[in-house]
């Protein structure tokens, strides 16, 4: 069965992009052009490349019926002679094409911060440079205003924050100075979490006779 | 003025195990509280399928097979949350199988392929030698 070929569009293993970079250069995007946003997708340009291999027939023909766009990724182990062998037989479909980014992003400094106070138009913030591990630490009071308003629920003393600075360049060429401010997202305490925590404490409570 | 790069800083997060990809939807980030609500529903929804689920949702680009679970950012800023974002889904699926976790930088491919020159050019220089 014929096996067509794709680089993983997530431009995710090593292998993938210096297969990429060795690409013949029919397959290449022009050597001088500049990455911004109209060109980035390079990596995903070479759909002929990799190899995606279905589990087996009767999945595959359950996709291809789905969707044109249903595909199965190959693991990039999967590349090697016995591992395709393990696939023979198998109906061979291509990944489709990961959007790029819509925007191009120039990073020039980066903090993580833990904030420390919170007030009802500022917080303070205690920051370790990202960009220069050997930096001091630094304290900073920045108005509330630069929190996005979906992050403000986050902003509380203890929460971890990272702090960029920037250039971003939107696809129709525009440069702008950026400043972002992302707090920390963890997985939400569920009811079951808190029932069971509630539930360990009583019993560390009863063991300690502190009840 | 220098052209912004972005595929320079591309990083993803691999993990090789058995999972659900269908359960890997914005909305279920979303509602776990792992990104934002208006990233989840400005998502860009390329395959949610019981075999693959691909999507970008602003910063992110996530793609799961059965055997796969790849997230990547071109981002710069959100090296960190995509970190936070990986730790965080499996913190949830604490019970999924996973063999191996990689963390992949192209800028580890200039190294390498500038090492490989190097060592083509000692080669070279060799062969030249009587």
């Amino acid at each position: 069965m014929a096996a067509a070929v794709s680089i993983a569009p997530s431009g995710a293993n090593r292998r993938d992009l210096v297969t990429a970079r060795n690409a013949p250069a029919a397959l290449k995007p022009e050597a001088e052009a500049p990455l911004t946003p109209s060109n980035k997708d390079l990596h995903f340009r070479s759909e002929d490349l990799g190899v995606l291999v279905a589990a087996d027939a009767q999945r595959q023909d359950s996709l291809a019926n789905a969707s044109a766009t249903h595909a199965l990724l190959l693991a990039p182990e999967a590349t090697t002679s016995s591992q395709t062998e393990a696939h023979a037989g198998s109906r061979v479909v291509l990944m489709p094409k990961a959007s790029p980014l819509s925007y191009a992003f120039e990073m020039r400094q980066q903090w993580e911060g833990v904030v420390t106070r919170v007030a009802s138009d500022e917080f303070s913030v205690v920051l370790r440079d990202l960009t220069d591990r050997s930096g001091p630490e630094l304290e900073a009071v920045l108005p509330l205003e630069e929190v996005s308003e979906e992050d403000l629920p986050l902003l509380c003393e203890g929460a971890v924050l990272y702090w960029t600075i920037g250039y971003e360049q939107t696809q129709t060429g525009q440069r702008k100075r950026v400043s972002i401010i992302r707090l920390r997202r963890l997985p939400a305490w569920t009811r079951s979490d808190l029932e069971r925590v509630r539930k360990r404490a009583d019993e560390l409570s009863e063991l300690f006779g502190n009840g | 003025m220098s052209a912004l790069k972005n595929l320079d800083d591309l990083v993803s997060i691999v993990l090789v195990g058995n999972f659900n990809p269908a359960i890997f939807q914005p909305t279920w980030l979303a509602s776990k509280g792992l990104i934002r609500e208006s990233e989840a529903t400005s998502a860009s929804i390329e395959v949610i399928h019981p075999e693959i689920a691909q999507f970008r949702a602003g910063w992110l680009h996530l793609a799961v097979t059965t055997t796969k679970f790849v997230a990547s950012t071109s981002d710069p800023a959100h090296r960190a949350p995509l970190r936070d974002l990986v730790m965080g889904i499996f913190e949830l699926l604490d019970q999924t199988p996973t063999s191996c976790i990689r963390e992949d930088w192209d800028r580890v491919i200039d190294e390498a392929q500038a090492a490989i020159e190097t060592l083509v050019g000692h080669v070279n220089d060799r062969k030249g030698q009587p």
